[in-house]
């Protein structure tokens, strides 16, 4: 009886050990289809720029501290009325921060 | 190791009470290769959930339901009414979809078995689905105005869907003679495209000022106050100050009779016969929204806007003009949005992780004259099971703005159809 539980043991053991492994050798995938908070805020952006950055107008170029740069000034331009303008008022710095690395990542 | 080894071993754990460490990873491979989605209305919110899927996770099994061949867009068709666009540009196939793997199948559909989870179809199969999401826009309340019955449509035409109804309309313009009377009758709220009707009388009126000019065009509004009111009186008080008169609910405004075959319009007071009428009735959800148990008493579908699952049925997810999303508009903006939260917030499901609450928007522009236009942008929390506009956040173009302004929102408006039209159809 002992000796069936250690066995048991040893075999949920190399179980856990394989399934472990397992799961990091999948995690590059996973994470690719795990969907960040940066991805879901970047979905209304593409709904213009496109989810590569190269739709109108053309962001794809723009590095990750520029984009962060652009948006925060739209957003503190009290005077501005562009759609951009109106648009970055409602998001919080850190929405600005993981768009701008998302879109960033997207360009590498 | 193979995914069959990787499995076994998951699911030996699981057996063992060991999962918790691995579900999500478990639950990801598990599904990867047979994760079945049924989509349901091929409209900007069907179209762009699909695409969104497929792209993000090309082993799903993505099914579009979509009984037409080819999309008739809304957005940009007052363009067409206003005779300066032609129809054929609002037209999309489903191509660009299929050549993405994306199975489109053009057939209505019919019965929805939650508990089964499988849609029957008109050509009689029925698909299994793990996740169905409804897109299926708006259906107009015939009975909501005495006498609007099928010949009322056919003679009356709302053209608020699309297709040969809007080139039905753009003619019966170009058909009348100078010196005609034009009516547009708007639906009190909420309605698909809010600020649709005063677009569409912009353009008419345009038509009306170089071709006809002549002729009137009067709103019957069953509202008192609508979207973008102050930029587009503005605009009408510069640009048509003969043409347009906008009479609101309090004014007699609301239609609550029509009569086809004498072209007549009814008002509490007062029976108009104008030459041409546009009514827009009162609208709700998609018909098979309400078949399958997925409306309210309202006649539009409750949702949880964290990732749009109905709150009346499970794993059925509704996006679009049929939802209740206020403070967003039933806009294809907002559908496409919504389109997208909803796909990426299932594949999260899909790896076990939990749907996250996010910042949503609306962007909507508005012709006021072929080419310039005017905007409202919205910018919305999911959090807590509801839709908040984020304080001082979105909003108007400014009144009084600059013509070159206007100019510059007109070409947005252009590359906003474009990308928007491109990330639900691709290139077809």
């Amino acid at each position: 009886m002992i000796l069936k539980l250690r066995a048991l043991k040893f075999v949920v053991l190399c179980l856990t050990f394989c399934a472990v492994s397992a799961c990091q050798a999948q995690t590059k995938q996973t994470e690719t289809q795990s969907i960040s908070q940066g991805a879901l805020l970047s979905v209304a952006c593409a709904n213009c720029h496109s989810r590569s950055g190269q739709g109108s107008p053309n962001i794809s170029d723009l590095s990750e501290a520029r984009m962060q740069k652009y948006l925060m000034y739209y957003k503190s331009d009290i005077a501005g009325t562009s759609v951009m303008h109106r648009l970055s008022r409602g998001l919080s710095d850190e929405d600005i921060r993981l768009i701008s690395a998302y879109y960033a990542q997207k360009n590498d | 190791m193979t995914n069959l080894n990787r499995r076994h071993i998951l699911s030996g754990l699981s057996f063992l009470g060991a999962s918790s460490l691995l579900e999500g990873t478990a639950f990801a491979q598990n599904i990867q290769n047979k994760a079945r989605i049924v989509i349901i209305g091929g409209g900007f919110g069907g179209a762009t959930a699909a695409m969104t899927l497929k792209k993000y996770a090309p082993n799903f099994d993505i099914t579009l339901v979509e009984p037409k061949t080819s999309y008739y867009a809304c957005p940009f068709s007052n363009l067409v009414i206003g005779g300066v666009r032609d129809t054929t540009a609002q037209s999309f196939t489903y191509a660009g979809l299929k050549a993405l793997g994306i199975q489109v199948v053009h057939a209505l559909a019919g019965n929805i078995n939650s508990n089964l989870k499988t849609v029957t179809l008109s050509d009689k199969t029925s698909r299994p689905y793990d996740k169905l999401i409804l897109s299926p826009g708006i259906s107009m309340q015939m009975d909501s105005i005495d006498g609007y019955d099928a010949e009322a449509k056919n003679r009356m035409p709302h053209a608020w869907t699309g297709g040969s109804a809007t080139a039905k309309l753009a003619k019966q313009i170009t058909d009348m003679g100078d010196g005609g009377t034009v009516v547009i009758s708007v639906p009190a709220a909420p309605y698909r495209c809010p600020p649709g009707p005063y677009e569409r009388a912009s353009l008419i009126a345009h038509y009306l000022k170089y071709y006809k000019p002549k002729s009137k065009l009067i709103i019957l509004d069953a509202k008192d106050s609508f979207s973008k009111q102050d930029l587009f009186q503005d605009a009408w008080a510069e640009l048509y100050p003969n043409i347009i008169e906008w009479r609101g609910a309090s004014n007699d405004g609301r239609v609550i009779k029509v009569d086809a075959r004498e072209n007549k319009v009814f008002t509490d007071f007062e029976t108009l016969t104008p030459d041409v009428a546009n009514i827009i009735p009162p609208q709700r959800a998609g018909i098979i929204a309400e078949q399958s148990g997925l409306t309210d008493i309202s006649g539009w579908c409750p949702i949880d806007p964290i990732d749009f699952r109905s709150t009346l049925k499970k794993d059925i997810y509704v996006i679009g003009d049929a939802t209740i999303a206020a403070p967003m508009p039933k806009s294809a903006f907002s559908a496409a949005v919504q389109a997208k939260i909803c796909a990426l917030q299932i594949l999260r499901e899909f790896s076990g992780r939990a749907p996250i609450p996010t910042t949503l928007t609306n962007t909507c522009y508005s012709f006021i004259d072929p080419e310039h236009a005017i905007s409202i942008t919205g910018v919305y929390s999911n959090a807590d099971q509801r839709l908040t506009t984020i304080p001082n956040s979105g909003g108007l173009s400014p009144r009084n703005a600059r013509k070159s302004g206007m100019l510059s929102e007109a070409h947005q408006a252009r590359d906003w159809f474009r990308s928007m039209s491109y990330n639900a159809f691709g290139d077809a």
